[in-house]
């Protein structure tokens, strides 16, 4: 375990450095990629992101943990076998129609990251078509759409209905303080996260990993 | 004016207005833009919530100025007129505003967050706050509120920005989230620590809102008081808002909430008003409770 223990120390601590030290010298050492990946920077977002959900840290710890595990992912990405590419799910991200929130997006948007998959974020003020139409060229496995205001969650009626239209396969996952399963299931989406840890766990769920 | 309001604060407990954003959203203003936007377009219905606040009997009405910082109108494309909405924000409380009775200036987030997870530095987040207060001061507020701020060192941007922009009666309020280890901002700042930190920045008062229903800002209230010598205020909100049909409503009624801010009242608050979903309804319901109980 010894170096891999290192990364995932360094990512639960979030010092960038270490991570993409550590990262660096597994590599060096032979160690499988994937194994890198998924006990080293993976498995500590994982617990990053329970200990977020339990409420026993807080975002700045969350955020540098992100980047912790994203310098090591930088270096490991070079490695990538072309079945590894293909494995990844994708998944588009952005704030609802007129919406500027980015806080709570840009989190998620991490927090996915961190748990492997290859995330697409489309910033703030996203439009229907244009998340169904990135979803369709880009074939994304998951349409993840954020929101704070009553006021714009209304729009992610519209993407499901778009999406349907287009006869598109990716799933829709919606999250956001005004937002509830009860909602969820009333326009029609495919998940709901009440925060960001429960959004990765949808996300998993969703394409069956 | 702010011996006027210390006077009154030794007199009796302040309260402050409900919510404005929620209130526009019944009205069907659910406008996808800045609501800051209606106070050029349909000022007649902003004048209109304030004039209700006050005839519940709020002591204190906010403007409708949450979204005015130059950061978060440039978000909207709206930076060039941040002077006139803002302006134009105090104007409509100003004109509601019976004699005795106070106009706040709101300052609200940025929107933005600080480096390194942002682009922003602390430096310019000052300067744009400082750029707000110093027309929501010349423009004649009473006093000034910052508030729903869940980053202590924005807050902190904002008290030291509005304290350059001029000699004002300032109030500071913080959001908490309430954990299994108490209670703590988005970024893990305990109430201790904010406290401390705004009245050392130049606050003059302290506050909490937003986020928390009535009955969890009960033991906030207890906490706060028990971190600060400096006036209290506390805005909780009518509990969670639930969505069924594509209607959002809150889950507490105008009694419970009433209920509750009495038991904020002995706990300690010296001001207390509503955050989001709460009405005309909820202030009235809320000063008829703490009459009954100090009469």
């Amino acid at each position: 375990m010894g170096i891999l223990e290192d990364v995932y120390n360094a990512v639960i601590n979030g010092k960038v450095e270490d991570a993409a030290a550590g990262v660096e010298k597994s590599l060096n050492d032979g160690l499988d990629v994937d194994e890198i990946l998924k006990k080293g920077l993976m498995a500590a977002m994982d617990l990053v992101g329970e200990r977020f959900g339990e409420g026993e840290i807080f975002i700045p710890q969350v955020l540098w943990s992100a980047k912790a595990m994203q310098a090591g992912v930088a270096l490991l990405k070079p490695h990538f076998s072309e079945s590894h590419h293909k494995k990844r799910a994708r998944i588009i991200i952005g704030t609802a129609k007129g919406d500027i929130h980015d806080i709570g997006k840009q989190l998620v948007a991490m927090m996915l990251e961190g748990a492997g998959f290859e995330v697409i974020d489309l910033g703030v003020d996203v439009a229907p078509a244009a998340f169904v139409e990135t979803a369709a060229e880009k074939d994304a496995a998951i349409i993840a759409i954020s929101a704070l205001l009553t006021t714009t969650m209304t729009s992610m009626a519209d993407v499901v209905a778009l999406k349907n239209e287009k006869a598109l396969s990716s799933k829709v996952l919606i999250g956001g303080a005004p937002l509830s399963l009860e909602y969820c299931r009333e326009i029609g989406a495919d998940g709901y996260g009440v925060d960001a840890r429960s959004a990765v766990v949808k996300a998993r769920e969703l394409v069956g990993s | 004016m702010q011996k006027d309001f210390f006077e009154k604060l030794k007199q009796k407990t302040i309260i402050f207005d409900g919510a404005m954003g929620t209130m526009l959203m019944e009205a069907g203003q659910a406008s996808t833009k800045s609501p800051i936007l209606l106070n050029a377009e349909q000022p007649d219905l902003i004048t209109d919530i304030h004039k209700r606040y006050y005839e519940a009997g709020a002591d204190v009405v906010i403007s409708n100025t949450f979204g005015g910082n130059p950061l978060k109108l440039a978000a909207d494309g709206l930076e060039q007129q941040m002077e006139l909405l803002n302006r134009q924000g105090v104007m409509l409380v100003r004109q509601s505003c019976p004699d005795g009775k106070f106009v706040a200036g709101d300052i609200g987030p940025c929107g933005k967050m600080l480096k390194p997870f942002g682009e922003i530095s602390l430096e310019e987040m000052q300067q744009n706050f400082r750029s707000q207060a110093m027309v929501l001061i010349d423009a004649g507020v009473d006093l000034v509120i910052i508030e729903t701020m869940y980053a202590l060192e924005e807050a902190l941007a904002a008290v030291r920005g509005v304290r350059q922009a001029g000699d004002i009666l300032l109030l500071a309020s913080m959001t908490f989230t309430r954990t299994k280890n108490g209670f703590f901002t988005m970024m893990g700042e305990d109430i201790a620590r904010c406290a401390t930190s705004l009245a050392e920045a130049g606050a003059d008062m302290i506050g909490a809102n937003c986020t928390l229903n009535s009955k969890d800002s009960i033991g906030l209230t207890e906490e706060l008081r028990a971190s600060t010598r400096k006036p209290i205020l506390i805005q909780p909100n009518a509990g969670k808002p639930v969505t069924r049909k594509g209607v959002t409503y809150y889950e507490q009624t105008a009694a419970e909430f009433a209920r509750d801010a009495a038991k904020i009242q002995a706990a300690g608050a010296d001001m207390i008003g509503g955050c989001c979903g709460t009405t005309p309804e909820f202030i009235r319901a809320l000063i008829a409770e703490i009459n009954d109980l100090t009469v």
